[in-house]
């Protein structure tokens, strides 16, 4: 029995004890590892449009185009299927060829753990590798070795019903005392500030990175810090004044009663439809807004900080391409993976800029856009998280937190010792 | 060839498949619950801290209690209502062939699309709360999925709303073995209704309790399809069970071999209680 065959079926034993996960659903890919010849399997998160315009569909048909007799076959998958998913490619030895993955730490199938773990192929010899920013290098590998090309750009931000939100007079706030104010006056009205949809955790991680990237300007370097074993959650000013923030927030209504309660789904169409004026999301959010509701105009604003000076956005790279090692298609997958690098192959979404300037986003953005030129983004903290298990319980901390368990302390803790669990 | 090999031969394929993709994977994944293994680099072995650590963390301990609660009030709930439901339509009652098909068919479908069904309808602006706000009982809506209590106590309805009718069919199958002759006799006797259940009911349908208590017990402690497809585990973590944690370690977390162990602990768990279970309730049988 070789030692992929005693993997795949000790994958089979932990992977379907209770006879349950069977049922949890997965990718539409999974049986694909026959394909051999020249098509290439492309595996990423949906994001942004679904269909023939999705920046990913567009790229691999300019591949196939470049590249006759190749075939490329993109899987997407939503981004909380996609991860447990490729985690199963990868250790069962049966991996796309070419993944979509987060940069950095943050979760299993991020670069560091894959790149440590020797998951995926070295790329430091493509070109686009000699020209990355610096400031990326770090969650791109180690020693030197790149392992991902940084391919989504992406900001997290406040997505509002402009349309609702003109038609009712209501203004964005600047400040976080103007946002609680707004609470209250869009509560007495009937309805909800900010559309959100708790009853997935996965959810409440934007929320709470918008909030950080508020009140960490004092300490602009923990996450380096936390990661060197310097200071902790507990002991930051600043993580515990996001939480607290968050926690008078709920209180004050900005979420509605219930936010635990609400899907993702719900909270959606209150914001489509203008019950609520805001959400908190990315920026491939704001078309998928308004592909729900074409007769509305959305946006993107950043979420307000103590003041307008302090108002700082969460945004960086944070996907890029990875060639698994066990890959099948090794060779042509750096070949895309170098194709996606061109400039002239960049999808409508912001992509990564060799030249160190700031990413132009699109024209919904135009409120973020300043930020970026003042450098008033800070990265994703999670990208230097070790272990997938912090933004887990940071993440059912706050859900709790929501429903009525726990407090801000008791979340940083938890994170501490998520933290220390290896 | 001898005769007596023939049977053997006849076997030999589906054992060959069942060694080969169920005991291999399953003596394998046993084997991971005492390693570090994190689905991508070697194993290494580190005796029971796996085990310990389910025993001596909030996040297992959590777990394994939301689990036993859970199946506790599953196991009863599912057979009162599936007995209730057997006694109801086990009599002359002109509807009875349509009601039990109506009962059951919530059995034949996927427990994933149930709860999202369910998702749907207890949602804070989801068709419960507003029937009780349309009827004038505002007050009695809730956030269902959004608080610990009324979070465990939907993933319950959930699972006893699907499966009380399978439930029920074992019963019917009980009461309908049972001689209609001996009611008569107690009738004549002068034994009322409630006699008769509990002298001739009760004990001759102790077998169809000692099954439906087996495998609701079963299915109890290892429910995950509705808590992930209605709560995932949430809020916060007031109904993450033993089933789900090993998906999400194993999964989420890349930590295969604590998942293991949590697999091991739950199929140790499960054998033990049916164990004990069918023989208390075999002796009672006598």
């Amino acid at each position: 029995m070789t030692r992929g065959v005693r993997r795949l079926l000790a994958l089979g034993a932990a992977a379907t004890v209770a006879l349950a996960l069977g049922a949890c659903g997965s990718s539409d890919d999974g049986g694909s590892g026959g394909d051999g010849g020249g098509t290439l399997r492309v595996a990423a998160p949906v994001l942004g449009p679904k269909g023939p315009d999705n920046p990913l569909n567009v790229l691999a048909r300019r591949f196939e185009s470049a590249n006759p007799g190749t075939k490329v076959r993109v899987t997407m998958t939503s981004y909380e299927q996609y991860d447990p998913t490729l985690r199963v490619q990868i250790s069962g030895g049966q991996p796309p060829d070419v993944i979509q993955n987060a940069i950095g730490y943050g979760s299993s199938t991020s670069t560091l753990p894959l790149a440590r773990a020797n998951a995926l192929a070295d790329l430091s010899d493509s070109p686009w590798a000699r020209t990355l920013p610096e400031s990326l290098r770090e969650t791109l590998g180690f020693d030197g070795r790149v392992f991902t090309l940084p391919g989504v750009y992406t900001i997290i931000g406040a997505v509002y019903n402009r349309t609702a939100m003109e038609a009712d007079g209501v203004r964005l706030p600047t400040s976080y005392d103007e946002l609680l104010t707004l609470c209250r006056d869009v509560r007495a009205s009937g309805k909800t500030l900010i559309a959100l949809g708790g009853l997935v955790d996965y959810n409440i991680q934007n929320l709470i990175f918008t909030q950080v990237a508020a009140t960490m300007s004092d300490e602009p370097d923990f996450a380096q810090r936390r990661l060197d074993g310097e200071v902790t959650f507990s002991e930051s000013p600043g993580w515990l004044q996001a939480l607290e923030q968050l926690k008078e927030m709920d209180e004050t209504g900005c979420f509605g009663d219930d936010p635990a309660a609400v899907s993702v789904d719900a909270a959606d169409q209150r914001l489509a439809t203008g019950k609520s004026y805001m959400g908190i999301g990315l920026i491939d959010r704001v078309p998928a807004m308004e592909a729900l509701n074409p007769r509305a105009r959305f946006g993107l604003a950043p979420m307000p900080g103590g003041s307008a000076d302090q108002t700082r956005v969460p945004g960086g790279a944070v996907l890029g391409f990875s060639v698994p090692a066990r890959a099948k298609q090794v060779e042509l997958a750096k070949r895309f993976v170098d194709f996606a690098a061109e400039p002239e192959n960049a999808g409508p979404l912001p992509a990564v800029t060799g030249d160190g300037g700031p990413p132009q986003l699109p024209p919904y953005a135009s409120q973020v856009q300043p930020l970026l030129e003042e450098e008033r983004v800070v990265p994703f903290p999670d990208s230097l998280w070790p272990s997938p298990e912090v933004s887990a319980a940071m993440r059912t901390g706050m859900q709790g937190m929501l429903s009525g368990q726990g407090d801000p302390r008791a979340i940083l803790k938890s994170m501490d010792s998520a933290w220390s669990s290896d | 060839m001898r005769r007596a090999r023939v049977p053997w031969l006849f076997v030999a394929p589906a054992l060959l498949l069942y060694a080969a993709f169920y005991l291999a994977p399953t003596l394998l994944g046993a084997g991971y619950a005492f390693t570090d293994w994190n689905g991508l680099e070697s194993p290494s072995f580190v005796g029971l801290d796996n085990f310990s650590r389910i025993f001596g963390e909030a996040e297992g301990l959590g777990a394994l209690r939301h689990t036993l609660v859970l199946c506790v009030l599953y196991v009863v709930a599912v057979n009162v209502v599936g007995l209730g439901l057997a006694v109801g339509l086990h009599g002359a009652l002109k509807t009875r062939h349509v009601l039990r098909a109506l009962f059951f068919a919530p059995v034949v479908v996927s427990p994933l699309a149930v709860a999202y069904v369910w998702k749907f309808i207890l949602d804070p602006e989801g068709p419960l709360n507003r029937g009780l706000e349309a009827i004038g009982l505002g007050t009695l809506a809730q956030p269902w999925l959004g608080k610990p209590a009324t979070a465990t106590a939907a993933v319950l309805v959930t699972m006893v709303w699907q499966f009380s009718g399978w439930s029920m069919v074992i019963y019917l199958a009980g009461l309908q073995s049972i001689q209609a002759e001996l009611y008569e006799a107690a009738e004549i006797d002068g034994a009322g209704t409630w006699r008769r259940f509990v002298d001739i009911t009760r004990p001759l349908l102790l077998p169809a309790l000692t099954i439906n208590v087996s495998l609701s017990l079963i299915a109890g402690l290892m429910v995950f399809d509705q808590v992930i497809a209605l709560t995932g585990g949430g809020p916060g973590t007031a109904t993450e069970t033993i089933a789900t944690q090993v998906y999400e370690q194993a999964l989420v977390n890349g930590r295969f071999g604590y998942s293991a162990a949590m697999a091991l602990t739950l199929a140790v768990a499960v054998g033990t209680l049916s164990f004990v279970q069918m023989r208390a309730m075999r002796r009672q049988e006598g």
